[in-house]
């Protein structure tokens, strides 16, 4: 079982894969990063200040000054990592600087989950080769071939998403079992999340509001979450879990106003085949442009 | 930017170095143990979203500003800067914390909202309790109980 999933993990893979995951990955934590929020959380008073993991190092919230320094830093190195300069270099500080950003904003109280996602797909990538293609520093370089330095990151990322949906529903399994579902636990859920609120959020209020679809609803998050893992058995279940995932984070957002997109671009940059899709597309480029106009087909009368 | 597609034979067939599979090992290793024992090594976490059973009776806090002529208006930490969003969430520990503590961030919350320019002879923290059901157009037919918790100036 060991040996199949190592040969599995450590199986070659195409750089231009790899490629894909750290433009997606590292885009999206530049946008991320671009946020208001970490200044709004600069300068709190320090008996606010709820530390937790590495932030117990600090005595407070850090500074506005050195929240805007790590933060320009982190988008100028994130946005570098993308186009591929000195990936090496400017994705593991990149990634530094939304550590440290997000570790401010789940220090308020609460675990805050909404990018941790991204932050652990992008581990495998800060020890891997990620600018061997659809780079600025490829260009310099003759092309990369197809290598198991270039597979391992891909899957260890996609072993990581998969498992935090997974562990996400299995949590749930665990904390509440079948009531998850069959209670009226997601009822209430939406109900409190819409009497929070100054007015009623129609779309939470539409779904409690029927308990048939609450206990529909609760089913099918639950069923996507445990069940996420099967694609990294069959790919092609991928046609349905992501679109699932980008549909549940979507719902999450109509009905309580939480923003989970990280959670949804980063599923969709680490499972799509990006290689396939981009060979896919320039091969039909220049069939179109070979392809006759086609004749008018105006009435004749 | 594509370059040409390398092509499966030229796959180095070496096994990574040992150092990676030490460094993959290490991180799935120390996630998967934080998933299931519920570690919080933030950002390897325990993945406890929504996981507990919510139930019909809710209770919450809201915090009133009270002016001079004792009129009360109610706060919105979500118009002060992200530091004062976690009201809710710290309230809700009050009950693990000193006195001296509770009334310390009590006066906080009171210094950030008169910063942002309301009217604050002092600052009262409610609990309020109330049941999901029955509704009535979108909210709660009964109203919630409110129970005054702290008082700061």
């Amino acid at each position: 079982m060991i040996r199949r999933l190592e040969s599995w993990l450590f199986a070659p893979g195409d750089p231009r894969r790899l490629a894909g995951l750290r433009i997606g990955l590292c885009s999206l934590l530049a946008v991320r990063l671009g946020r208001p929020l970490y200044a709004g959380l600069a300068g709190q008073p320090r008996n606010l200040f709820r530390p937790i993991s590495f932030m117990h190092l600090l005595p407070s919230m850090p500074s506005r000054p050195v929240a805007i320094a790590v933060q320009a830093c982190g988008v100028a190195a994130a946005v570098l990592a993308a186009a591929g300069l000195r990936s090496r270099i400017t994705l593991p500080l990149a990634w530094a600087c939304g550590v440290f950003l997000n570790g401010m904003a789940t220090s308020t109280g609460k675990v805050v989950h909404n990018d941790v996602l991204l932050l652990l797909a992008l581990v495998p990538l800060l020890a891997a080769p990620t600018g061997d293609a659809w780079s600025l520093d490829a260009l310099r370089r003759p092309p990369a071939a197809v290598s198991a330095r270039h597979g391992w990151p891909v899957r260890t990322a996609m072993v990581v998403v998969a498992g935090g949906y997974f562990f996400t529903g299995l949590n749930k399994l665990v904390f509440s079992g079948p009531a998850w579902v069959t209670s009226g636990n997601l009822r209430w859920v939406l109900y409190a999340a819409s009497d929070a609120r100054a007015r009623p959020v129609w779309a939470a209020v539409f779904i409690a509001d029927r308990p048939w679809l609450s206990h529909l609803v609760a089913g099918a998050t639950l069923l996507l979450e445990i069940g996420f893992p099967l694609v990294l058995l069959r790919p092609r279940l991928g046609w349905l879990v992501v679109p699932g995932a980008v549909a549940l984070h979507a719902s999450i957002w109509a009905t309580l106003h939480l923003d989970y997109s990280a959670w949804a671009v980063t599923a969709i940059v680490v499972f799509v085949p990006w290689p396939e899709l981009v060979d896919a597309i320039s091969a039909r480029a220049p069939l179109k442009r070979a392809s006759p106009p086609l004749p008018s087909r105006g009435r004749s009368g | 930017m594509a370059g040409p597609h390398p092509t499966i034979d030229e796959a180095e067939i070496e096994r990574p170095p040992a150092w990676t599979r030490w460094f993959v090992g290490l991180f799935l290793g120390a996630f998967v143990v934080c998933a299931l024992a519920g570690i919080e090594a933030w950002p390897l976490t325990g993945w406890r979203l929504f996981s507990h059973l919510r139930h019909e009776h809710q209770t919450t806090w809201q915090a009133y500003a009270v002016d001079a002529s004792g009129g009360e208006t109610r706060v919105s930490f979500a118009r002060l800067p992200a530091a004062y969003h976690g009201f809710t969430l710290i309230v809700s520990q009050f009950g693990s914390l000193p006195p001296g503590r509770r009334t310390e961030n009590c006066r906080t919350w009171a210094a950030a909202v008169r910063t942002s320019g309301e009217d604050v002879a002092t600052l009262r923290i409610y609990r309020l309790d109330w049941n999901l059901v029955p509704r009535k157009d979108g909210r709660p037919a009964i109203p919630p109980t409110r129970t005054l918790e702290l008082e700061c100036r």
